[in-house]
């Protein structure tokens, strides 16, 4: 693949590759990790399969975002040391446009974040979701169900929560 | 496609924090071929201040005697971090782990803190161990393979680092991981496709919804989970007994969990199993680290420890089963007891420019002596002694509590709320 083969190829994804780090990190950061990211992608192009860039380019950026947290902030730097490697936008970003979404948000799991993010604005298919995350269709299939009926719980909850308050 | 969870997946996606962010330069695609790989992978041209102000416990480690001179070469030197990162149920628990700044959903809580009367005055003492990692990664990462199963040969990860160092060997639907810094995680990982009940359903003449349904008799009773448990912590290092594992179980899946110890005490340093909802075992973790001792050293009063909280440069990282059984309590908590927020506090008010956060007053009331784990700039763990301290409002915190001079703390973090601000520009491009 030539320099201009990739340009072509990859800039078409640049867009979404983009929101997918904004989503994840302070806005400071993100042209550090997309120039990491396509850096990468150059050296790995022969291996990444056709038709299939943008879930390889997410499932590497999730990784370099997982990287480069435990690199800035020691304290989720320990979590990530303990826990798979995750990367989902925050509750306190969500929470900034919808405060009850983003409590609801702030009680998942971050393996369920993240599989709801891929899901509901990455808008990947269970396939390409699989991909990124690593494990097959079937199992990420499974996942994002529990992942949306855990969300749609304590959304209910909290929907009871303020009927409650408001009597 | 549309599924019963469109209305969620339409209000997931107004709320989307990157709606307006504006595409970058194409130039960042162009110059990637360009790019000699000498260059550093994952270096920041930028450094960050945190949303909370200090959180972060990274030490270095200087090559001390206890007999060294405290005063004038500290054991441990810390170093900068941003707590962007953590969740909102984590601030939540850590009620100041951020300074005195609380990150709540939305709004900002400034934190005060006074000490309850029946606080402990007493100085003590405690050991200081650091986190060692055993072998060298290849061995580590074979023998992890072995274990499993897995065979193959070891791949550097396309997104390791000379900092962060990651290996695996992989085969078609398992892998094993290795990250060789810090506590040395392993992880392993089973995708092998099993059967999975599911309900095909037609919501319209176009539409089809696959619901997958839980197979909770197809899971592993407890007693094999815990006997599977011991067996992989037990020859990936962590000598345990049935009695220190604790297990988790829903429809969907059951695991187990435990906890290196040192000194007779759990440690955040943990061991994991989980089986899905088909009784497969998919995925196990562990570490590769042994806890030398490097002496004992004398440590503050739990009363002159809540001083330290707002700073929030003492934070350490407790036992996992500590935040277990704060979750616990947190979601018992009735709804009365939860703090209510003015929705008019803690935001920028339209044409202001101070920001004026909502004061929220804590009183802790007890402590608990505890170990706590923290990080050196060159990735090495620690455990130091450090106390739990409890507020009036069912959360804690947690303070290290050696002496001044054994830590050198890293300079302050000036931290605003403005870092929280949202270009409300449109789009460009």
């Amino acid at each position: 693949m030539t320099p201009e083969q990739f340009n072509a190829i990859y800039r078409a994804e640049l867009g979404s590759i983009t929101r997918f780090i904004a989503r994840r990190v302070p806005d400071s950061e993100v042209e550090d990790l997309a120039g990491d990211l396509f850096e990468v992608a150059w050296q790995k192009r022969s291996s990444i399969p056709e038709g299939f860039e943008i879930p390889w380019l997410y499932k590497t950026a999730r990784y370099l975002i997982s990287n480069s947290r435990r690199k800035l902030d020691n304290r989720k730097r320990i979590f990530d040391s303990l826990r798979p490697p995750t990367s989902a936008p925050s509750a306190e970003s969500i929470a900034l446009a919808d405060m009850e979404l983003g409590a609801s948000w702030g009680k998942l799991k971050p393996q369920e974040r993240e599989i709801i993010a891929l899901w509901a604005l990455e808008g990947l298919s269970n396939k390409e979701i699989s991909i990124v995350i690593e494990t097959s269709e079937n199992a990420a299939a499974i996942r994002l169900t529990r992942a949306k009926a855990s969300l749609k719980y304590f959304l209910d909850l909290e929907n009871q929560s303020d009927v409650r308050t408001s009597n | 496609m549309n599924d019963k969870f469109d209305e969620l997946r339409i209000r997931i996606q107004a709320a989307d924090p990157a709606q307006n962010t504006p595409e970058l330069n194409h130039a960042v695609v162009a110059k990637a071929p360009l790019t000699q790989r000498a260059k550093r992978l994952f270096g920041f041209k930028t450094t960050r201040l945190g949303l909370g102000g200090a959180s972060a416990i990274a030490v270095t480690a200087l090559a001390l005697t206890l007999s060294a001179n405290l005063g004038t070469q500290p054991l441990i030197q810390m170093a900068v971090g941003g707590p962007e990162s953590l969740s909102a149920g984590d601030s939540k628990m850590m009620a100041g782990s951020d300074g005195t700044v609380g990150i709540w959903p939305g709004y900002w809580v400034q934190n005060e803190y006074s000490p309850g009367a029946d606080l402990s005055t007493e100085q003590g003492s405690g050991n200081v161990y650091q986190l060692v990692m055993v072998g060298n990664s290849s061995q580590r990462l074979q023998q992890i393979a072995d274990i499993f199963g897995i065979e193959g040969s070891i791949k550097q990860d396309e997104w390791s680092s000379e900092q962060y160092p990651s290996y695996s060997i992989e085969t078609p639907n398992r892998q094993v991981s290795l990250s060789w810094n810090g506590t040395g995680s392993w992880y392993y990982s089973s995708w092998a496709e099993s059967e999975v009940r599911s309900e095909t359903r037609e919501e319209s003449s176009e539409m089809v919804v696959d619901d997958f349904k839980p197979t909770p008799e197809l899971l592993p009773s407890e007693s094999e989970v815990i006997a599977k448990a011991l067996e992989i912590f037990n020859s990936t290092g962590l000598k345990i007994s049935a009695s220190d594992v604790r297990t988790y179980r829903d429809d969907w899946g059951t695991g187990a969990f435990a906890s290196l110890k040192v000194a007779g005490q759990d440690t955040a340093i943990e061991w994991s199993i989980g089986y899905d909802s088909t009784g497969e075992l998919t995925y196990a973790s562990g570490h590769s680290v042994e806890a030398n001792e490097r002496g004992d050293f004398n440590t503050i009063s739990a009363l002159d420890a809540v001083d330290r909280i707002a700073d929030g440069r003492w934070w350490g990282n407790p036992a996992n089963s500590v935040w277990e059984q704060y979750s616990l309590n947190a979601s018992m908590l009735k709804a009365d007891d939860q703090i209510q927020v003015n929705p008019e506090m803690g935001i920028y008010p339209e044409g202001e420019e101070e920001f004026i956060p909502e004061i929220q007053k804590l009183v802790i009331e007890r402590s608990t002596a505890t170990m706590l784990m923290i990080y050196d700039k060159s990735g090495s763990a620690w455990l130091v002694p450090g106390y739990l301290l409890h507020n009036d409002k069912g959360w804690f915190d947690t303070v290290i509590s050696l002496e001044e001079g054994v830590i050198e703390l890293y300079e302050p973090i000036e931290m605003g709320p403005e870092n929280l601000k949202i270009d409300e520009e449109p789009a460009q491009g």
